[in-house]
This record gives structure tokens, C-alpha cells and sequence, in this order.
């Protein structure tokens, strides 16, 4: 499906990543633990390549999404570091902003304003030219159907179409690396395929998409390498053919997390 | 990307200006309160303490002395002296008692004389006056003071050689700037302590608790350009709140120390209230600043408007301060202290006695406390616990 991959071009290269978190007392009671920190991601490294969809895949509670926001740039590693499209996560976070689009539902938008309002307001801080932007705009809003709501609050709009919105927000830049963190979760069938078929497109347009979730069937239609994080750490990660060796990527996956964490299902 | 600034300014503007209910609760209606408020007490307390200008004393006097009733005569006031009898005491005393009458004086017969033999070295009782009035009546209580006072002088004259006159050389606008002065100074701090306090703990905390200032911080914005745009928003409404208020408090204030629509009080000029925009400009910055970092260290708008109250503490103290100092101090350490300068500059304006150099040192004192709250502010943007730590 697509462009081709090219796998001599570097767009995301993790190395050693590590985060931890401290817990509170309330926390090590809920986890039955005395240990007052958690490593949420434990030494992880993987390298995605210009025009690939790399997909991470893993319970909830893996680290999945902590590995995304330090790949946004939102929170740091305690070691390790990353270059996305280049740039250290550490050294020069704000070059990566100005490279990566963020999409994830923990990061929302203002419910006061509308789309319009919104899309505009994020454009200005992306440096984009007026012109440049309404074109992108107009495009983005009958893509996915915003344009009949561009001046209703947010506020009163459905969860999908809130999506859409923060979809288009996150993409004003045209970035060339998208990073998306369970694009799809808590949506409707219909909002859910409008989102998997944009990244289809982004595919096609040539994008590096780095993309969380743990809707198998969306990793296996979409992507072209697969990284399996579990309890933090990654326990597998090449392409998909590789990792599934002939089975679903759902059996493989259930095998894999069995043998990591000896839980029978 | 410094239009980053304008860009998160104007956002910030149109979330809070276009917000018509938070416009309306936090500049319009505490200007309108005020106004109201200010204006009734006064008119209350002036309605309770006031006697009709025509009207026409009503004092009983027993025993009227040659002597008391000459001064009395000679005083240009609107006293209908109706004399009585002893006989009468207790019924005059009832009539004030109930209200219908103003004043009565009883004097001991021969009172001059009984005064003229007098000999304050015979350790004997000195002649007594005794005046029945009542205090719940205004028209009484006047009219007992107004006595009082006379018989104080003709007291004064009998057992001194020599008088004393003093002439208050204070005009109109220094009572008046005095009075300002004192009040003015802690109203001014707290009504844009109160405009700031309005809108602070929403613009970051709530921002945080919604979830918001994420998806702002996955920009290339700059966390320092993020800070000054929210602290200009957040001043700006800040600004337009303390100005509503004062301009009420100007307003109201005639009608409140009950100085009458014909008395001037037009003393202060252009430039008093051009240093006093001044002072309230980097005053509000400087509360901004500080609400903001408070706002920004609270995981949500209420506790984020619990961190505020220490600083209304700190802050109607030194509008106190104001009012207990009487007036700035000369040394300039005073004014590098945050918000007790700007107590201290506006006393010292609405006093007529504004000092350029201190003004100019609380102005850059406050600008200095501005940029390290800005800085800390950014840090505080990058700092992974505060901006998602719940």
C-alpha cells in the first residue's frame, strides 16, 4: 500500500529510552508495591524510516504513550534520547515541535472557541502565512467535513467531530513526521474509518507516521513495521511480515505477551 | 517567532473579553457595586447626622444667668431659648425623653454671682449647668454640642488669662487629600488585586485542569513567549477591572464623605491620575505575574484560588500600610518592596506629595519582579510535573 519506505533515510532513531515516575503512597498501595518508582519505559530504542507508518503496539499501561510524549517533547527521559527528523528531543525540542504533528486525546482543545477560530489560532503559532493556512484550511475542513460547523463552539460538537477537529488542529504545519497516540480510541465506526483512511493518505503522501494503539487489525492494515512494547520494555519490533511470521499479528501478539509475562489468558 | 505573543495575547483577550458573563461579573458589576454601595452608605449615614438648614432650636433653659444669655444672643444661631421653671424639669426632661423636644439647661439660681464668688482654691464644688439632651435625635444631639461648646468657652474665658487661637492652615485639598490618600491607597491594591484574581487561576490552572495548554505546548511556541502573552491578556483585564472600580470609588466618594454636590473636590490634575494609571499598570503586571506562577504550580482554579489568599493578605496589609504611615517614606529601600511601593506611591500621590524617584524605583522594582515571575513561569511551562501532574 503506498509509497515505498526509504529505509536509508532515518526519520526517528530512539535510543535507550528511559522514563520513570515516582509514586505517591496512594499509588503503592494500589500497585501492592514499597518500590516509590515506576518505569514506564525501560530502555527503549527502535529507528522508523522516511515514509514508513511504524506502529506501536501494547496493553494498556505498557508505556506506549509515554515513549509518544517524549517524542512530543512534553515530558523528558530520565536517559536516553531521540532524534526526530534529525533533531534531539533533548537538545533541541523546539525544533522538533516545529517538525512533528502531535495528535493524542489527552491534549484538548478549547472548548470556548470554534473550529475556525481554532484552526487559525494554531496555524499563527505554527508561523504559517495567512494564505497559505486558509488554503490548508479549507482543504482539511471539507476533508473531514468541518467546514458545516467551522463557527460552532467546540463545546457543541460530538466527540468525533472533536476529533476531526484536533486531528486538522494537529496537522496545520503540514508536518512531514505525524505522530498520533491511539488516534482512534473512543470513537465511532464511522469517525474511526474517516481516521484510518486520513492516515492511508498521509501514507500515500509520503509522511513518516509514527502511530500507538492496540487495534491490531488498524496496525496490520497500516503498517509497515511494528515495535511490541510490554511492560515498558520493547520486546519485538521489525516489520510486520517478520513479526508474524505467517500468523495474525493478534496471535502473535498474545503469544509474545505470554512468554514476556508468563499471564495465561 | 516573537508574534507568538501577539498571537497567544490576542487568544487570551477573546477567551476573556468575550466571555460576556465573566466581563460583566468581574470589571462591570464590582464598578457598579461600589458606586451603589459607596453612594448609599453615604447618603444613610448623612440622612441620620443631618438637620434641616432652617431649622429652628428648640432649648429650655432654668435659670438663665444674665451672663450665658448675652453670649447666646450675640451667637448667629437658629436657638429658640424658651425659658422654664424649676417646676417644669421633669416634664421637659420626658418631652426629650419621647423625642419632642431638643434641649434643657438648668443653671443654679444666681449662677453669675454663685460664679463671681467662686474660689477655686476653697476645694468647695465649683456651680454646676446641667443639660438633658438626646442622642438618638439628631436635632438633640446638635443642639447639646452647640451648648456644650459655648458654655465650654464662657468656662474657658472665666478661668484663664489668656487665650489660645490656632488657625489650621490645611485647605480643602489637603483634607481632602489626606482622606483620599489614607483609603485610596488600600482600595486601589485590592480592586486590581481583585480584577487579577479573577481571571489568573482560570487562564493557567484551569487551562491545565481542561487539559489545554498541552496541546499549546506541543507548538514551537516558547514557553517564555506563553508566559508574556498570558500575562498581558490576564493584566489587560486586570487593568480594565481596577479602573472600573476606581472610577467608581472617584464617583462615589463626594456622595460618601457626605462633602455635599456643591463642594469641590476637583483638587487632583492630569498628571496626578496619568502617575496613578502608571502605578496601576505595573501594579496589576506584578499581581498578574505572581497569580500566574501561583496558577501554574495548582493542579486545579480552586486551589489555584486558595494559593491567592496569602497574597490578598500580604496585599490588604500593605494597603494598610498606606493608611497607617500616613503618607510614603523617603527612604528608597521602601520601595523596592512589591506592592507596599505601590501603597506607598499612591498615598503619596493622592496626597499631593508624589516623588518622581520613587515612583521610578517601584516601577523597575515591579518590571524586575515581572521578568524573574516570566522566567519562572517558563520554566514552570517545561516542567513535565507541573503541566501533567493532576
Amino acid at each position: 500500500m503506498g509509497n515505498k519506505p526509504n529505509t536509508e533515510n532515518e526519520i526517528l532513531s530512539v535510543n535507550n529510552l528511559t522514563k520513570t515516575f515516582k509514586l505517591s503512597k496512594k499509588q503503592q498501595q494500589l500497585r501492592n508495591t514499597k518500590n516509590a518508582t515506576l518505569t514506564a519505559v525501560d530502555d527503549v530504542s527502535f529507528k522508523s524510516y522516511e515514509g514508513e507508518v511504524f506502529g506501536l503496539l501494547g496493553p494498556n499501561g505498557a508505556g506506549k504513550t509515554t515513549v509518544m510524549r517524549m517524542l512530543a517533547t512534553l515530558i523528558n527521559p530520565v536517559s536516553g534520547d531521540a532524534t526526530v527528523g534529525g533533531y534531539s528531543i533533548i537538545k533541541q525540542p523546539h525544533e522538533v515541535r516545529r517538525n512533528i504533528g502531535f495528535l493524542t486525546n489527552e491534549l484538548k482543545l478549547d472548548d470556548y472557541f470554534t473550529p475556525n477560530y481554532l484552526y487559525d489560532y494554531f496555524s499563527q503559532l505554527h508561523g504559517i502565512a495567512k494564505e497559505a493556512a486558509d488554503k490548508r484550511k479549507q482543504d482539511l475542513f471539507a476533508r473531514f467535513g468541518i467546514d458545516q460547523f467551522a463557527e460552532v463552539k467546540v463545546a457543541n460538537l460530538s466527540q468525533g467531530m472533536k476529533q476531526k477537529i484536533s486531528l486538522a488542529v494537529s496537522i496545520v504545519h503540514d508536518p512531514s513526521i505525524i505522530i498520533f497516540d491511539e488516534p482512534t480510541n473512543g470513537l465511532d465506526v464511522i469517525t474511526s474509518k474517516v481516521v484510518t483512511d486520513f492516515l492511508v493518505e498521509l501514507k500515500m503522501q509520503g509522511k513518516s507516521v509514527i502511530l500507538s494503539s492496540h487495534i491490531f487489525t488498524l496496525l496490520e492494515g497500516l503498517c509497515d513495521r511494528v515495535g511490541i512494547i510490554i511492560n515498558g520494555q520493547m520486546v519485538a519490533c521489525d516489520t510486520i511480515a517478520n513479526i508474524v511470521g505467517g500468523k495474525s499479528l493478534e496471535d502473535t501478539f498474545f503469544d509474545i505477551y505470554t512468554a514476556t509475562t508468563k499471564e495465561v489468558i | 517567532m516573537k508574534n507568538n505573543i501577539i498571537t497567544i495575547f490576542k487568544k487570551e483577550c477573546t477567551r476573556i473579553f468575550m466571555d460576556r458573563r465573566l466581563f460583566l461579573t468581574a470589571v462591570v458589576m464590582p464598578g457598579v457595586m461600589i458606586y451603589v454601595m459607596y453612594t448609599l452608605v453615604g447618603n444613610f449615614t448623612s440622612n441620620m447626622i443631618s438637620v434641616a438648614e432652617d431649622y429652628k432650636y428648640q432649648i429650655h433653659v432654668v435659670n438663665m444667668p444674665e451672663s450665658v444669655n448675652t453670649i447666646v444672643s450675640q451667637v448667629p444661631l437658629n436657638i429658640n431659648v424658651i425659658p422654664a421653671s424649676e417646676a417644669d424639669i421633669e416634664s421637659l426632661i420626658q418631652r426629650i425623653s419621647d423625642r419632642n423636644t431638643d434641649l434643657l439647661m438648668v443653671f443654679p439660681p444666681d449662677f453669675d454671682e454663685l460664679v463671681a464668688a467662686f474660689d477655686i482654691t476653697s476645694g468647695e464644688t465649683a456651680p454646676t449647668v446641667t443639660l438633658w439632651g438626646n442622642q438618638a435625635r439628631s436635632e438633640s444631639s446638635s443642639a447639646y454640642y452647640m451648648m456644650s461648646d459655648i458654655l465650654e468657652k464662657y468656662h474657658y474665658s472665666l478661668t484663664h488669662r489668656f487665650s489660645i487661637e490656632g488657625v489650621d492652615l490645611a485647605t480643602d485639598a489637603d483634607i481632602f487629600g489626606a482622606f483620599m490618600g489614607a483609603l485610596v491607597a488600600m482600595l486601589f491594591i485590592l480592586f486590581i488585586f481583585s480584577g487579577c484574581q479573577a481571571i489568573a487561576p482560570e487562564s493557567i490552572a484551569g487551562e491545565k485542569e481542561r487539559g489545554t495548554l498541552g496541546t499549546i505546548l506541543v507548538t514551537p511556541t516558547k514557553r517564555r513567549d506563553m508566559a508574556f502573552g498570558k500575562i498581558l491578556s490576564i493584566s489587560l483585564f486586570g487593568l480594565m477591572s481596577a479602573v472600573v472600580s476606581m472610577i467608581a470609588i472617584m464617583l462615589s466618594m463626594p456622595n460618601m464623605v457626605n462633602l455635599g454636590s456643591d463642594t469641590n473636590t476637583n483638587f487632583y490634575e492630569i498628571s496626578d491620575f496619568l502617575l496613578l494609571g502608571v502605578i496601576a499598570v505595573f501594579t496589576t503586571l506584578l499581581f498578574v505575574a505572581i497569580l500566574s506562577v501561583l496558577s501554574a504550580y495548582a493542579k486545579s482554579v480552586k486551589e489555584a484560588t486558595a494559593l491567592t489568599m496569602p497574597v490578598m493578605i500580604v496585599t490588604m496589609l500593605c494597603g494598610m500600610a498606606g493608611m497607617l504611615t500616613g503618607g510614603g517614606p523617603d527612604e528608597i529601600i521602601y520601595y523596592l518592596i512589591p506592592v507596599f511601593n505601590s501603597a506607598q506611591c499612591v498615598t503619596a500621590i493622592m496626597q499631593f506629595e508624589a516623588s518622581v524617584g520613587n515612583i521610578a524605583v517601584t516601577i523597575a522594582a515591579n518590571t524586575l519582579y515581572v521578568l524573574i515571575c516570566v522566567a519562572l513561569l517558563a520554566k514552570m511551562f517545561n516542567s513535565e510535573k507541573i503541566v501533567f501532574d493532576k
